[in-house]
């Protein structure tokens, strides 16, 4: 099982956010973490903090190994296009290690464009993505959905090694996971986000529910507020549940103690 | 005076981060105020849309205009690669900032009406907050309609949008019961891009500067005299504004001194330079540059 770090990108002491985001991700490769996580946008509003896609960037540049992730993309706050950029440049400046984890709750009202209508946004979500999709593969990209369409599209850079960034799902209801398997198939990852173990427990249920033995394929992610990691670590062995990564979240850059003491439960 | 160079970084493996950290370490040592960086989301082969500035002021004669872009059937086409490339513009803005210490860098320009002010604000506390400042926002409504619909933006109403935008940004900025870091630093400079009279009018009333592209001296002049007027209807101060006139520039470098100087006359705050700079002499060609203008000295 691996073990991983998600945060929000805020400081908490006198270090510029820049020399944080480096010191901190250094250190979690150098202790031997397999995953940074970006919170997602709404930890990011939640906890005032930096914004999340920037911070990653950041965190590519200072770390060679680490897996990158995205941990909660609200994909119907952004235009397709727009969005597939941004995440095609952290994966350039990251050589490829990126990885895409997808919230398809309905977003905060506070984060909504006022002067765009959002509407379903779940089908906007999977309407978007598949769009990024298109743009992430295709030479001259074309996409006809619901919400977004276009032909001829030349989006660069894409994704390094010809490939789509692996996608993971904050874990949802049987309904929602249904309309994006129906779209695009299973996703690559299934993450229980600050979930306890009931609620871990629940999600893993509604995976096996919708995918089949397909669930099997799929890599399950938990994540426990930092606090909650020694009592997730010696749980995971009693689980019902099969758990491929562990992560533990803060709601801040973490000192380098932390860290120590997170890689401890490796 | 502020001499900037509009070049871009277009995520090949030839202009890799450490290219970018060179580029924008050379052009701090030579003197440069900036480094100014396009936006596009996507390009097309095929255009109904035309660019609208294909025509830059002569290296020769700087009151007449010489095309440098390729029409076709008329229609004039944007200066891009086959393949063109483009990294996030504020991905690739930290990163510069990253690598020097005095050196701005600034957007030419971001395509505002495609974001959701909301989450830009957040984006660009960030950049304000990674790059100590360093970071300047020039803002546009763009000029392709093919490209809006690929963003799912309605292209008639962009102008709108844009200016919603900017009033929205200075807003949230503000906002102290918002979602966003506390204390963040200060906005950066909004210069509105375009000469259309919204453009001026935008810029005036809601940017804190402007950046005109490919006019003449006598057109910037006919035009900054419309902005200073839409300033003072607004009450709003010209000193405490920045107007940076950007150009394409194709001729000798020799001829780009009383160029650049007839703008500074004219009451620019400072002059944007494209020279579309290769990977392998940029550096040769930002000293010559240098030189000219005696930048470094």
């Amino acid at each position: 099982m691996d073990l991983g770090i998600a945060c929000s990108f805020r400081t908490t002491g006198t270090e510029a956010l820049g020399t944080a985001i480096a010191r901190a991700a250094a250190t979690a490769e150098r202790a031997g973490l397999a995953s940074w996580w970006a919170g997602g946008d709404r930890e990011a509003a939640a906890d005032r903090a930096h914004d999340p896609t920037l911070g990653l960037q950041r965190v590519a540049r200072a770390t060679s190994r680490i897996r990158l992730g995205l941990s909660g993309d609200l994909l119907s706050l952004r235009g397709a296009a727009v969005r597939a950029k941004q995440i095609a440049s952290i994966d350039w400046f990251g050589g490829g290690r990126l990885e895409l984890g997808l919230d398809l709750a309905c977003p905060p009202p506070v984060l909504a464009d006022p002067f765009r209508e959002i509407g379903d946004h779940v089908g906007r979500c999977i309407d978007n993505l598949g769009a990024m999709r298109a743009l992430w593969t295709q030479r001259r990209a074309s996409h006809h959905g619901e919400h977004v369409s276009f032909t001829g599209a030349i989006a660069l850079p894409k994704p390094v090694g010809d490939r789509v960034p692996a996608t993971h799902l904050r874990a949802t209801t049987a309904d929602v996971l249904d309309r994006y398997v129906a779209a695009h198939a299973a996703p690559a990852g299934w993450l229980a986000w600050q979930a306890g173990r009931a609620d871990l427990v629940a999600a893993d249920a509604v995976l096996t529910r919708v995918l089949g033995e397909a669930a099997e394929d799929v890599r399950r992610t938990w994540c426990v507020p930092v606090a909650d990691l020694p009592a997730a670590r010696e749980a995971i062995a009693s689980l019902p549940v099969r758990v491929d990564e562990l992560v533990a979240d803060l709601d801040h850059l973490p000192t380098d103690d932390e860290i120590a003491a997170i890689a401890a439960f490796a | 005076m502020e001499i900037g160079l509009v070049d871009l970084f277009d995520g090949s493996t030839e202009r890799n981060p450490d290219f970018m950290a060179r580029f924008g370490r050379t052009a701090e040592e030579l003197g440069f105020t900036g480094i100014w960086l396009p936006e596009h989301i996507v390009f097309f082969d095929e255009y109904t849309s035309a660019y609208p500035y294909p025509e830059a002021p002569s290296a020769t004669d700087p009151e007449q205009v010489e095309r440098h872009n390729r029409t076709v059937d008329g229609t004039a086409r944007v200066e891009a690669a086959e393949d063109q490339g483009l990294l996030d513009v504020l991905q690739a803005a930290v990163e510069v900032c990253a690598a020097t210490t005095r050196l701005r860098v600034g957007s030419s320009v971001l395509l505002l009406p495609l974001r959701n002010p909301t989450l830009l604000t957040r984006d660009l506390m960030t950049v304000a907050a990674l790059t100590d400042g360093r970071v300047d926002l020039g803002v546009g409504v763009g000029w392709s309609a093919e490209e809006f619909a690929a963003c799912q933006t309605e292209f008639r109403t962009r102008g709108r949008r844009c200016g919603q935008g900017i009033a929205e940004l200075t807003r949230l900025w503000d906002d102290p019961d918002g979602i966003y870091p506390r204390d963040p630093a200060p906005l950066p400079r909004v210069l509105v891009g375009g000469h259309s009279p919204a453009a001026l009018r935008r810029a005036a009333t809601a940017g804190t500067g402007w950046y005109p592209w490919n006019l003449t001296p006598s057109q910037f002049a006919e035009h900054h005299a419309t902005y200073r007027a839409h300033l003072e209807e607004a009450g709003r101060d010209r000193s405490a504004q920045h107007v940076i006139v950007g150009l394409r520039f194709t001729g000798e470098v020799a001829a780009l001194a009383p160029v650049v100087e007839r703008y500074l006359d004219l009451g620019a705050d400072g002059v944007n330079i494209s020279l579309r700079m290769g990977a392998h002499d940029y550096a040769d060609t930002m000293r010559t540059v240098s030189d000219a203008l005696g930048l470094a000295a």
